[in-house]
């Protein structure tokens, strides 16, 4: 033994990773916390619909014209069950309707966005990394995608092709994918003037690898906030477009297309086929939008301690 | 001729010429150095801030991005031009046999990526190896360079970290391939004296043993004395002199290398005003047509504003050259504090 040496000195705590650090910014604020909760509720009450609901109402089997338009708290006609919410204009029960139309909104919502964002990714980086003409040529198009009015330009392309879940889907992606291409952009720009990039040119690291491991995820964080509040944008975008009848198909209906049907019946008394959808839907974009708000509290590093 | 000096040298850089793109035409920023490095000898760079000397290590390396660009010269590593190689080609060998150092460690390691990942990536760039046995030799690098517990520094991300730890990290991924060259852009400036020291001794340690040649970028003196063989000074783009270390420190013949080691603070003349080099370092496209140092210079005469600076070589060191028209030992020593700027 070295009678110089030292004794070893003890480990370090382990600092906890850097997610937890994150999730731990994330709880200081309790309504953030509960928007949070409410949207796992809502996520997980879209996921086990068919466990929850008492019918399918997309089963026209299932449905008794006979319980039409019946108020909230109503017994069915065969006295099977109670409908807490009421029905719609066919019987349907609406808490059922609504469940199923949640899965549907968040469905199109969820999936739009991550499509949006991976694409828009994408080019946003293609553009920062070629540069030049490519740069302009990309750019060029998210600029005018961006000045054309979201609405209507989703109302042409599904009228020229039609409705349904995936045309929707495809449309709100096309629509959307444009922002994220710009910021991402702009971040890859930013992120592309630091040294660990030349460090990592000076590392023998071809252009692909520093793009997508070393540029992308320093670009990340803003990335994920515009992707979070976009699925806000796509459910909302697609009740507008159910609502005014070029969205989801009749037989498989979204909380706008409910609120729709709901609308010829709201000065008949029968407010409950428009409003409670109308709350479902208000409560998850409430719910989205605020979690993406201290999302980018959170991770936006010039407000961090 | 000395031994090392007559065998093929593994870097051999001649008329190297970088220019920016400005609005206001190309800018020279490095304008016609060259310089030569034997295997396993320390070249120190050195010169004020803006004379060149970091954009002449990117240069070597091939990394300057527009509007920077190197337009003429020659690098010869290892025989090979590198200023011809197709980009694939210069690709396999940064972070292989070259690699670079760069100055700030806050900023050269990645953030969101752990230590371990951006150390073991620089050997996958290179060659194939296990996972396993890439952690390994990473846990060796940074234990080579006295980092405690490497294994729990590997899981680490950068801001764990403190700056030295940074810098020291930055390094050991620049030998982690054993290069035969390390370019160091002013690794040390930005870390505190102690820890400076701590650096240098422990990579002055590792190049020596290992046989790697090192061009260590600087603007401090003291610094490079104490470390490299060899010394270049750089001034607005120029090497104005360059040499054997002790040769060029004890006896400087270039007004500029004289002004800058009479510039230094020292414990013989405490209290009294420190010399400087009047009037301010040269920038901008307008450079003046001769000797770049002339306007500032003492000795400048009328054959300094017409020729470009000559490089007579002097006849008893053969190594050492100096490119003024007025060389010579610094000639009054107590000069009077005349400041005529």
């Amino acid at each position: 033994m070295n009678p110089t040496a030292r004794p070893p000195r003890p480990a370090l705590p382990p600092e906890p990773p850097l997610w937890w650090q994150r999730a731990q910014d994330y709880a200081r604020s309790r309504v953030a916390l509960a928007a949070l909760a409410l949207l796992g509720l809502i996520a997980a009450a879209a996921v086990l619909a068919p466990w929850i609901t008492p019918q399918n109402p997309y089963d026209l089997m299932q449905l008794d014209v006979m319980d039409a338009r019946l108020p909230p708290g109503a017994a069915s006609s065969d006295g099977a069950h109670t409908y807490w919410l009421g029905t719609d204009g066919q019987g349907r029960d609406l808490y059922s309707a609504i469940v199923y139309g949640l899965r549907i909104s968040l469905a199109v919502g969820v999936g739009s966005a991550v499509v949006a964002a991976v694409v828009g990714t994408l080019v946003g980086l293609l553009a920062a990394y070629a540069g030049g003409r490519v740069d302009a040529l990309l750019m060029r198009l998210v600029d005018l995608l961006l000045s054309l009015p979201t609405l209507l330009l989703a109302l042409m392309i599904l009228a020229w092709f039609g409705k349904g879940i995936t045309n929707v889907i495809l449309t709100l992606v096309l629509l959307e994918w444009a922002y994220c291409a710009r910021t991402a952009r702009g971040q890859a720009l930013a992120e592309m003037q630091r040294d660990y990039v030349s460090a990592a040119r000076g590392l023998g690291l071809s252009a692909t690898r520093i793009a997508l491991g070393h540029v992308l995820p320093n670009c990340l964080p803003p990335l994920m906030v515009i992707a979070a509040l976009q699925v806000a944008r796509a459910i909302t975008l697609e009740a507008t477009l159910s609502f005014l009848g070029l969205g989801v198909p009749v037989t498989e209906p979204s909380l706008g297309l409910l609120i729709a049907n709901g609308y010829q019946y709201l000065l008949s008394q029968a407010y409950w086929i428009s409003v409670f959808p109308g709350l479902a839907l208000l409560l998850t974009l409430m719910a989205i939008n605020l979690v993406g708000d201290q999302l980018r509290d959170v991770l936006n590093p010039r407000l961090q301690r | 001729m000395s031994s090392h000096a007559n065998a093929e040298p593994l870097l051999d850089v001649r008329g190297l010429h970088t220019v920016f793109h400005t609005r206001a035409g190309a800018v020279p920023v490095v304008d016609g150095v060259s310089l030569r490095l034997g295997r396993g000898r320390v070249l120190g760079l050195v010169g004020e801030s803006g004379s060149g000397k970091s954009v002449t290590g990117f240069s070597l390396m091939g990394l300057v991005d527009p509007p920077g660009e190197v337009v003429a010269g020659q690098v010869l590593f290892n025989g090979q031009d590198l200023l011809q190689l197709p980009e694939a080609q210069r690709r396999a060998l940064r972070g292989n046999r070259m690699a670079m150092v760069f100055q700030d460690p806050m900023a050269t390691l990645n953030p969101v990526l752990r230590i371990a990942t951006q150390m073991t990536e620089a050997l996958h760039a290179h060659q194939r190896l296990g996972r396993a046995q890439a952690l390994a030799r990473c846990a060796d690098a940074l234990a080579a360079l006295g980092i405690a517990s490497p294994q729990q520094r590997l899981q680490a991300y950068p801001h764990q970290l403190s700056g030295g730890m940074r810098q020291r990290v930055a390094i050991a991924i620049a030998l982690l391939n054993q290069p035969d060259l390390v370019i160091a852009d002013e690794p040390t400036t930005a870390l505190d004296v102690t820890i400076q020291a701590q650096i240098l001794s422990e990579m002055q340690a590792l190049v020596r043993e290992r046989g790697t040649a090192l061009i260590w970028i600087s603007h401090d003196l003291s610094v490079v004395a104490g470390l490299a063989d060899e010394i270049a000074v750089m001034y607005a783009g120029r090497i104005v002199e360059q040499g054997p270390v002790d040769e060029v420190l004890d006896h400087p013949q270039h007004p500029y290398t004289q002004g800058l080691i009479a510039s230094l603070p020292s414990a013989n003349r405490r209290g009294s005003r420190l010399r400087q080099i009047p009037g301010l370092a040269h920038s901008g496209p307008d450079r003046p047509t001769g000797c770049a140092f002339a306007p500032r210079c003492s000795r400048a005469g009328a054959a300094c504003s017409h020729l470009p600076a000559a490089t007579p070589p002097r006849p008893l060191v053969p190594l050492h050259q100096v490119s003024c028209h007025h060389p010579g030992p610094a000639t009054t020593q107590p000069q009077p504090q005349a400041a005529t700027a």
